[in-house]
């Protein structure tokens, strides 16, 4: 009896311990929900604004991806003429991470289509310069440094040592022939694993140093160096994908893809592979959104 | 004692020696010293002098310096240099910074400028002790601007650079071509850089000069009353007046850095600034002004069309192509009115990027046009000719260009779809792609959880540098197995204890059935007696192997035991049976017994 009277206050105890742990992750989504709705509301009536405040709301809360979400937001900015945030929104709805639906990868490359169109006519228009398209070069260096490779080199250089070996250790007893071909075989694991496993090796490196980004502005004005003191070296056009060189006290270096290089303030420029930063929209401009300050 | 006085007076004397020498180092340190240089404080309006601002700290945060004073001079940074000294005094040691901005300066007017410079160290402005004064003398640079001037060349041989921009017509329509070059004739030694461009604002402009700069033509030779120079082609446009009335050409400057000395350095540089050219530009006349005329197609024109297949079923598409080429301003060329197709549908055409073709006298190129035409009717159908009318300036006459019709044969198919109802109408077949796809808006927001791949780029760096250093770790290891493992009479005494242990484990397995008991045993002593008895014991009779075994000092009981197990063997294998299980386990154990005493072993 008495046993049992001091396990009703332990099991209360874990039961609530339960509750509070369980509890936390449906309000977060039932509120990433709700923002998602108002800003669905807002976007079938028309108030892009009003739904990029909402949907970047249920961005920040959500803890993982949405291809879905960054898919309505780049077309949101996209309606409001926000061509560089809308570029930035509809590559992060395409990247794999994102894993979108066939539905949601269609759109986001027409609309990106569109936005890049839309992009070249404000480059020649304000005389920026816009990154190039992206080009087969830059889709061999992705698929070098993709999963795909990582892994055949892995795989390919421990069947080099396991072909190494078991030609080793049975050498005595295979015939001519069948040495010749194991021989063969480890040649050519050790090529797919040198030259697979180099490539990888480097393409990835360079990700890593220099990420992929977007310039997020209208026009991003590229500086020799980073102070606003410092000249205008010259203009990029937003939505051009830049690479990140190195930062430096709010400021961030970046290099176009035809080798221009300039200093940009780092709210201008958004990593692919960083989260979003927040947006907000003024009060006084319900059309305009505007940086964070 | 003289000696010690001595001694002192000279201590006391080299102390005070001292500290005077260190006296002045001793007042430098900490102090901020800013000190103005100009290389020539008289200059001639136009050309540039070199002012270098000195700031010595002791290691303070120096920033930009400041100037005032200087509205009509044109201030460049041409760089800074930094350097750290040391200096003794007062028994000290003080390190000095010393910080270096050179600077150039181009007056625009004459007159005396009082230089007023200011540096912030470490938060506080410092100025220098004197200020300089630059004298600008002679009068004011300024563009000139030229009517009238065409094909002309420099007529004066005393200067030694003259910029001298040329266009080939000093009248011309709206809209027509006209070529701008900009000449640079020099006898100088130097480098020659454009610092202004020509402005251009009433004309639209194309480079006509190769991208590729090898491809450009070098610098050719002429004379100005019998003086040589060298004629530099810097800048070579295509102009197309975008209005009558006069138009501006803006006069370009550039700036010589002499070249003085055995190594080609110092010597300010000097700005040349050439002439402004007005040109006079004539509306496109009114009279014989074809219908349909755009107001951009200026110049020596022409038209064709071609399709992609001229066989087709009724509802298919083909490709129309219209390229319009020729010498003019491409880039603004626009498509006429498309004539009506009968029993055709047309969408409306897209216009593919310009291209030019540069490195020629004028520009020259062409401009693309695709759109889709669908047969919406079965027979012979007809693309009919397309018009383009233009103006021509050269014969100021207004042309007509003209593509050659094209027959469609259509053959009938009944699955085709109907034609809409506003069938021959041209759809702009960017529209629908230019729409942005509407956002998904749906009542539940897809999401994943971020998943992190298993191969991380930990991970794989580590299997992938786990590979050769498997390997070397596994190389290593055979070279040492080489080195320090069992040599060849080891291994053959292992392969041979291995062989016996398998032997015996057969015979063991055996006892019981008795199915091949013998034939193992007898294997297994036989083996050992070879092995007691060395290589001569091969191939020998029983009796001679035992004699042999005898000789090799084998003990006579150990022998007689061996015969006696391999006449049992024998006897079993050949003879009466296999015995009962006790006496083959009982042989088995004579045999174990043999086996384990002393010297039977192998090797």
């Amino acid at each position: 009896m008495s046993r049992d009277s001091a396990s009703i206050p332990r099991r209360s105890a874990a039961a609530l311990l339960c509750v509070c742990l369980l509890c936390p992750a449906p309000a977060r989504a039932d509120v990433v929900d709700d923002a998602y709705a108002a800003g669905n509301e807002a976007a079938l009536a028309g108030d892009w604004a009003g739904a990029i405040e909402h949907w970047e709301h249920a961005l920040e809360l959500l803890p993982g991806r949405s291809a879905q979400l960054d898919y309505d937001l780049g077309t949101a900015y996209a309606q409001l003429g926000e061509l560089g945030r809308a570029t930035y929104h509809l590559e992060r709805a395409l990247q794999p991470e994102a894993r979108p639906s066939v539905e949601v990868a269609e759109a986001a490359r027409r609309n990106l289509g569109i936005v890049r169109r839309r992009a070249e006519v404000q480059a020649e228009v304000a005389d920026a310069r816009i990154s190039r398209e992206q080009s087969w070069w830059d889709l061999v260096v992705e698929v070098l440094a993709g999963q795909a490779l990582a892994w055949i080199s892995v795989i390919t250089g421990w069947l080099l040592v396991l072909a190494l070996v078991v030609r080793r250790s049975t050498s005595s007893r295979l015939r001519d022939g069948a040495v010749r071909i194991s021989g063969a075989l480890a040649l050519v694991f050790a090529l797919v694993f040198v030259i697979g496993g180099g490539l990888h090796g480097l393409a990835m490196r360079a990700a890593d140093d220099h990420p992929d980004a977007i310039a997020l502005d209208s026009i991003v004005e590229l500086r020799e160096g980073p102070g606003t003191h410092l000249p205008v070296a010259f203009r990029v056009q937003g939505g051009s994908r830049v690479r990140v060189l190195g930062e430096r006290s709010g400021w961030v270096r970046v290099r176009l893809p035809a080798g221009l290089e300039g200093w940009a303030p780092r709210e201008s420029i958004a990593r692919l592979d960083k989260p979003p930063m927040r947006s907000r929209v003024r009060a006084d401009k319900p059309n305009a959104v505007a940086d964070r300050p | 004692m003289t000696g010690r006085r001595r001694f002192l007076r000279l201590a006391g004397a080299g102390t005070l020696a001292l500290a005077l020498a260190g006296a002045p180092a001793l007042a430098l340190a900490g102090e901020v010293q800013v000190t103005v240089t100009l290389g020539s404080t008289q200059v001639e309006v136009g050309q540039s002098v070199y002012m270098q601002v000195e700031v010595e700290t002791d290691g303070g945060r120096i920033g930009q310096p400041r100037f005032s004073g200087l509205d009509d001079v044109t201030v460049v940074a041409r760089g800074t240099s930094s350097g750290t000294s040391i200096q003794v005094g007062g028994g000290q040691r003080f390190r000095r910074a010393t910080k270096t901005f050179t600077y150039l300066l181009s007056p625009h007017r004459a007159g005396e400028f009082e230089i007023e410079v200011e540096v912030e160290v470490d938060g506080e402005d410092h100025r220098p002790a004197e200020k300089p004064t630059l004298i600008a003398t002679g009068e004011p640079v300024q563009s000139v601007i030229e009517q009238g001037k065409a094909g002309d060349r420099p007529d004066d041989p005393t200067a030694e650079v003259i910029v001298w921009p040329v266009v080939d017509k000093a009248s011309a329509y709206v809209g027509e071509q006209i070529v701008y070059e900009l000449q640079i004739w020099e006898r100088t030694n130097g480098n020659l850089s454009v610092t202004s461009t020509p402005t251009f604002k009433d004309f639209w402009s194309e480079n006509l000069l190769p991208e590729d700069r090898s491809r450009r033509r070098p610098p050719v030779s002429g004379l100005i009353a019998g003086v040589p120079y060298s004629i530099h082609q810097t800048l070579r446009r295509a102009l197309f007046p975008q209005k009558a009335g006069t138009a501006t050409i803006g006069g370009p400057e550039i700036q010589l850095q002499p070249m003085v000395g055995l190594f080609g350095g110092g010597g300010a540089p000097r700005t040349f600034v050439g002439r402004s050219l007005a040109i006079e530009v004539l509306p496109l006349p009114a009279e014989g002004q074809p219908p349909g005329f755009r107001p951009n197609n200026v110049g020596q024109l022409s038209i064709a069309a071609e399709v992609d297949r001229k066989q087709l079923r009724q509802g298919e598409a083909v490709r129309l192509t219209i390229r319009i080429a020729g010498a003019g301003n491409i880039a603004l060329i626009e498509l006429p009115e498309l004539p009506e197709l009968d029993g055709l549908r047309s969408y409306e055409p897209k216009p593919q990027t310009p291209k030019f073709q540069t490195g020629k006298g004028k520009l020259e190129g062409s401009r693309v046009y695709t759109m889709l035409v669908v047969a919406d009717q079965a027979g012979e159908l007809t693309i009919p000719a397309i018009e383009l009318p233009y103006f021509d300036p050269s014969t100021a006459t207004y042309q007509i260009a003209r593509t050659k019709p094209i027959t469609l044969e259509v053959e009938a198919n009944p699955d085709a779809v109907a034609a809409p109802a506003d069938a021959g109408q041209r759809r702009d077949q960017g529209e629908d792609d230019e729409l942005l796809a509407p956002p998904i808006a749906g009542g539940e927001l897809v999401r994943v959880a971020p998943r992190t791949p298993w191969l991380t780029r930990k991970r794989w760096w580590i299997g992938t540098l786990a590979v050769p250093g498997t390997l070397g770790l596994g190389w290593a290891a055979s070279r040492l197995l080489r080195r320090f493992g069992p040599d060849d009479q080891s291994r053959a005494k292992s392969r041979e204890l291995a062989r016996r242990r398998t032997l015996l484990g057969e015979a063991a397995a055996a006892v019981e059935s008795g199915d091949g008991f013998y034939p193992k045993l007898a294997e297994l002593l036989q083996a050992v007696a070879v092995g007691r008895a060395g290589p001569e014991g091969v191939g020998l009779t029983r009796d001679r192997l035992m004699r042999l075994l005898t000789e090799r000092g084998v003990p006579n009981e150990d022998i007689e035991q061996l015969r006696e197990l391999l006449d049992a063997c024998d006897a079993a294998r050949f003879g009466s049976g296999v015995g009962s299980v006790e006496q083959r386990r009982a042989h088995l154990e004579r045999a174990r017994s043999l086996l384990n005493r002393r010297g039977w072993g192998p090797g």
